[in-house]
């Protein structure tokens, strides 16, 4: 009965809330309207915004290297690259487009070297419980990448190009049309890259330089972007993305190249009718995702496909309890059809889901509660939920303290690989704390009058320190069998306990023009094993592969009237690269830095931009025996008007 | 100004005192002496593989020997070694090379150039090198280290032993398939033909020849087709003389090693067991019980006629051998690199 709750909770949702008063509404401006989604963050659990206006060129995975508290696991330039967040693993991390999932239903992860950021508008790390609102499996936490619409008046085009090392060449062009009514914007994005660059080769006797092979790639994109404010309260929103992307599959150092090459062809849309009235708000989403990727190694005869079509519906509603208390809701239901020469036959998947959240604003105290239940094919879930709340210690300071629970399902592939796959396997789950204290001071000078204009002196400074536990047990991992092939199994429990830090610095002079921003973020993690379901004890206590004890990124960016510098540096300590921890990869420290210089003429706007990466020319691996390129450069070009 | 110089500073410490690029051993270990080599295949595509030198009378072991000697790592996939006069010939499987070291593991020259070989014999003056994918058996020049020639194969070519200046050599058929029939070749090195071949059960996996020159082939079947079985051949008149059927189907036999005295089979079926080469009638007998262990290689000395298993354990984390003598029972437990596949 439940279960049948569960799957018709979306028209129930819709039916409740048809009968909540029509009355009209005062006159939002555009902005707002566009901008508020109904179902918010959480804002009593950690949350780093990412995403600038120079990370255009770049792919998810480069920004979320440089500028946030996470681990970014890849294997080489333009090769799959993957997350750890808080020590828990990539099929642990879940993606969300637009508020749909977008984790593979078979490999339950997503490459982020596919998504590059020129088709996002913002992108949000959520760390564990607080992912929860898009969705379930973000045990250590989700990325939600979102579109939003930049509704400007009258034609608007972009234009950017990229010359880089190694033969990468890069054009973006954009076009946007907006209107009282209507809003189009059209995206296009060419990407293609040799990247035959030297490394160190260390299978070699006295390590000579050697040229990578077999690493081009090639990336085409598409995207369109559709509003239409129907009156003042009524905004339909939509996007349709097509991307596609070849790439070659380098040999690891030493190995011998069979000529690999990947092929991953993708279509995204979504539709969103946002309708916001005096008393409540709503959002109706569907989506329709299509995917197929193609794995080929002529040499070995080894040719994989997976096609994989998911349609999500959501239905989002927002009001208020007894005036004071905010209420969110959801309910969801996606349906995936997945056919992969991986299983005998072609397999479905069918879930659906309801989300709730209450919060509420004290004097000195904010709260939030959430719970979300799950109904997979026919299993009902465990259930998650959540509490967390921000106090004002005064003095700027802030106290954030929450908990939640969180699982994930086992993928397809763990289900129904043959031979292997598991249907008997449990959802794996877990739960994480969070503790931290921020201090946050805003000072601003007195206006004055210099010129032309009223001006301001602004500085900004943030400070925060957390500290974090979370378990998660039922660990599914892939074990040999006495049969020759692999089986996956609830195989361990793991523990992960760390501190973040992070430290935010702004300054802005309006009357010199200058601008200071300064980031600063520091984590530390013990990721071990717990308990294990096959005897492997000597394993207990082992830092978990490919998780660093020690990641920190300082990014310092500097601008004075027309001149802009930056400099980003990471550091990531040595990661084991064996369970028993008995070998591991050098700490490596690259850094970037970059000049950029803006051109106004009349209403266009060319900006130059000079880029050196990997600046010292380390020679380091990410990946055991993945090489990266050592200091290569970038020029970009990007013209607006 | 203080900071940034301070920052400045650390920027440059960070970026001097390093030296170490890539994969790194947490333990480094001396260069040791040893009587046995120990095969850590690694994980594939990890390029993680080493070798272990283990000395029986002392019961030391030293791992990463060939980096600790040579200042580089073996490649990836470290599949098999034999010895040729001098030097030893190590055969890297997913390198799709053969590195060739002295008898102390300094490293001489290379042979490159296979698709993906598994085993070398040497014959006439010859490498032989068998591979998975190559459908053929490739012929190695041991003065310029070049690949002279390819024997046309059925498939995938595995196990190859010299036995009367002939090469016996088996073919397991399509490497992804384990399409059947399979062969055992008889090849001339001198002419570079196949004389001969034996059929064999579907998907042979190892054979061994005994004392009275039988060769014993050990196949893993079908499921739903034909079990796994032991069979005897004369090498002479290539027909089968006799054959032990393993009936169960969560029998997965595999490793078909013999002892010094060329009298005793020995085999992996989860646990380590022993077979009579005269008396087939009576079946294996167990030798030693596995609990949570994976067993994963066999290798009997020649000279002791000690038992090595090797314990791969999950494949991900370094692995052990158990060193037992011929009843079964513990005389050590050797801490190896990443899957020690077999020993030399």
């Amino acid at each position: 009965m439940y279960k049948k709750w569960l799957k018709n909770s979306v028209f129930i949702l819709i039916f409740l809330t048809g009968k909540i008063s029509f009355s009209q509404l005062k006159s939002d401006t555009l902005k707002e309207f566009v901008k508020e989604e109904v179902l918010s963050n959480l804002n009593t659990f950690s949350k780093v915004s990412l995403l600038d206006s120079n990370s255009q060129f770049l792919s998810l995975n480069e920004v979320l290297e440089s500028s946030s508290p996470v681990y970014v696991k890849n294997y080489g330039k333009g090769q799959l690259a993957t997350l750890s967040i808080r020590g828990n693993g990539a099929s642990q991390t879940q993606l969300f487009w637009n508020g749909f999932k977008m984790n593979s239903p078979t490999l339950g992860q997503t490459d982020l070297s596919l998504i590059p950021l020129f088709f996002i508008s913002e992108v949000n790390l959520n760390y564990s419980g607080a992912s929860s609102m898009d969705g379930s499996g973000g045990i250590g936490g989700s990325i939600q990448l979102a579109n939003k619409l930049n509704w400007k008046k009258g034609i608007h085009v972009g234009i950017l190009q990229e010359f880089a090392s190694f033969s990468n060449f890069t054009t973006g062009l954009g076009f946007s049309f907006g209107g009282k009514r209507f809003y189009h914007q059209l995206k296009i994005l060419h990407q293609k890259g040799v990247n035959e660059f030297d490394f160190v080769d260390l299978s070699k006797l006295n390590n000579p330089l050697n040229t990578q092979e077999n690493n081009k790639l090639k990336q085409f994109g598409a995207q369109y972007e559709l509003g239409i404010q129907l009156n003042n309260k009524n905004l339909i929103q939509s996007t349709l993305l097509l991307f596609d992307s070849y790439r070659e599959l380098p040999p690891i150092i030493g190995g011998v190249s069979n000529r690999e090459t990947q092929a991953d062809k993708n279509l995204k849309s979504f539709v969103s009718w946002k309708s916001f009235q005096i008393k409540f708000k709503s959002d109706f989403r569907i989506s329709f995702f299509q995917e197929s990727m193609n794995y080929t190694d002529s040499i070995s005869s080894i040719f994989s496909d997976v096609k994989i079509k998911t349609y999500q519906g959501q239905y989002r509603i927002k009001f208020n309890l007894l005036k004071k208390i905010k209420m969110e809701a959801s309910a969801q239901s996606s349906y995936s059809e997945v056919s992969s020469n991986g299983f005998e036959s072609n397999k479905k998947r069918n879930e659906s889901g309801v989300y709730m959240k209450a919060s509420q604003e004290l004097k000195k105290l904010n709260y939030d509660l959430f719970a979300r239940q799950e109904l997979v094919g026919d299993k009902l879930s465990p259930l998650v939920y959540g509490a967390g709340l921000n106090y004002n210690l005064g003095n700027k300071f802030g106290l954030k303290g929450n908990y939640s629970t969180n699982y994930r399902v086992p993928t397809l592939n763990d289900l129904y690989w043959n031979p292997g796959g598991n249907d008997k396997l449990n959802p794996e789950r877990g739960w994480t704390a969070e503790l931290g204290i921020d201090y946050d001071k805003v000072s601003k000078k007195k206006g004055f009058r210099y010129r032309k204009g009223y001006f301001n002196d602004e500085q900004k400074i943030n400070f925060g320190i957390r500290g974090f536990y979370n378990q998660t047990s039922n660990w599914i991992q892939w074990q040999p069998t006495d049969f020759g092939y692999w089986e996956p199994v609830n195989l361990k429990s793991i523990e992960n306990k760390g501190v973040e830090a992070s430290v935010k610095y702004k300054y802005l002079n309006n009357k010199k023009a200058s601008k200071i921003k300064a980031n600063f973020f520091y984590t530390f993690t013990r990721s071990t094993n717990l308990s294990f379901s096959n005897g492997s004890e000597e394993l207990i206590n082992k830092q978990t592969v490919y998780v660093p004890m020690h990641k920190a990124t300082f990014f310092l960016s500097y601008s004075y009237k027309k001149l802009s510098f930056s400099y980003s540096q990471l550091y990531n300590s040595r990661v084991f690269i064996d369970a028993s921890n008995s070998a591991y990869l050098p700490h490596y420290f690259p850094a970037n830095t970059g000049v950029d210089y803006l051109i106004n003429f009349k209403n266009i706007r060319l900006k130059l931009g000079l880029k050196v990466i990997n600046l010292y020319n380390e020679q380091y691996h990410v990946t055991a025996n993945r090489p990266i390129p050592g200091r290569n450069y970038s020029v970009t070009l990007k013209l607006n008007f | 100004m203080k900071n940034i110089t301070l920052y400045i500073g650390i920027v440059f410490f960070l970026c001097n005192c390093k030296k170490e690029i890539g994969p790194q051993n947490v333990q480094e270990y001396a260069k040791g002496t040893g009587s046995l080599i120990v095969l850590n295949e690694g994980n594939f595509g990890f390029g993680n593989a080493s070798v272990s030198i283990y000395n029986p009378d002392t019961k030391e072991v030293f791992n990463n020997q060939f980096k600790a000697v040579n200042g580089f790592g073996i490649g990836d996939v470290l599949q098999s070694v034999n010895r040729y006069q001098d030097r030893f010939y190590f055969v890297v499987n997913n390198s799709g090379k053969v590195v060739i070291t002295d008898t102390n593991l300094v490293y001489q020259s290379q042979i490159t150039g296979f698709n993906s070989p598994r085993y070398i014999e040497f014959a006439n003056g010859k490498g032989f090198v068998t591979d998975l994918k190559q459908k053929a058996i490739y012929v190695v020049d041991l003065v310029s280290n070049q690949i002279i020639h390819q024997i046309q194969t059925q498939g995938w070519t595995e196990q190859i032993i010299l036995h009367q200046n002939k090469l016996i050599v088996m073919d397991r058929g399509d490497y992804l398939a384990n399409s059947s029939p399979n062969f055992i070749y008889i090849i001339n090195p001198i002419t570079l033909q196949k004389e001969d071949s034996i059929q064999t059960g579907i998907n042979p996996n190892s054979m061994v020849l005994d004392k009275n020159d039988k060769l014993w082939v050990l196949t893993s079947g079908e499921t739903g087709t034909e079990s796994s079985k032991i069979t005897q051949y004369d090498i002479n008149t290539l027909s089968s003389i006799k054959t032990f059927i393993f009936f169960s189907s969560s029998d997965n036999p595999s490793r078909l090693v013999i002892n010094k005295t060329k009298d005793k089979l020995y085999f992996l079926n989860g646990s380590v067991y022993e077979q009579s080469v005269s008396n087939l009638i009576l079946g294996p007998t167990l030798i030693f019980q596995k609990s949570t262990e994976n067993f994963y290689g066999l290798y009997i000395c020649k000279y002791t006629n000690e038992i090595y298993v090797t314990n791969a354990k999950n494949y991900s984390q370094t692995g052990e051998v158990i060193r037992m003598n011929s009843l079964g029972d513990v005389i050590d437990y050797i801490a190896t690199g990443i899957n020690p596949q077999n020993l030399f």
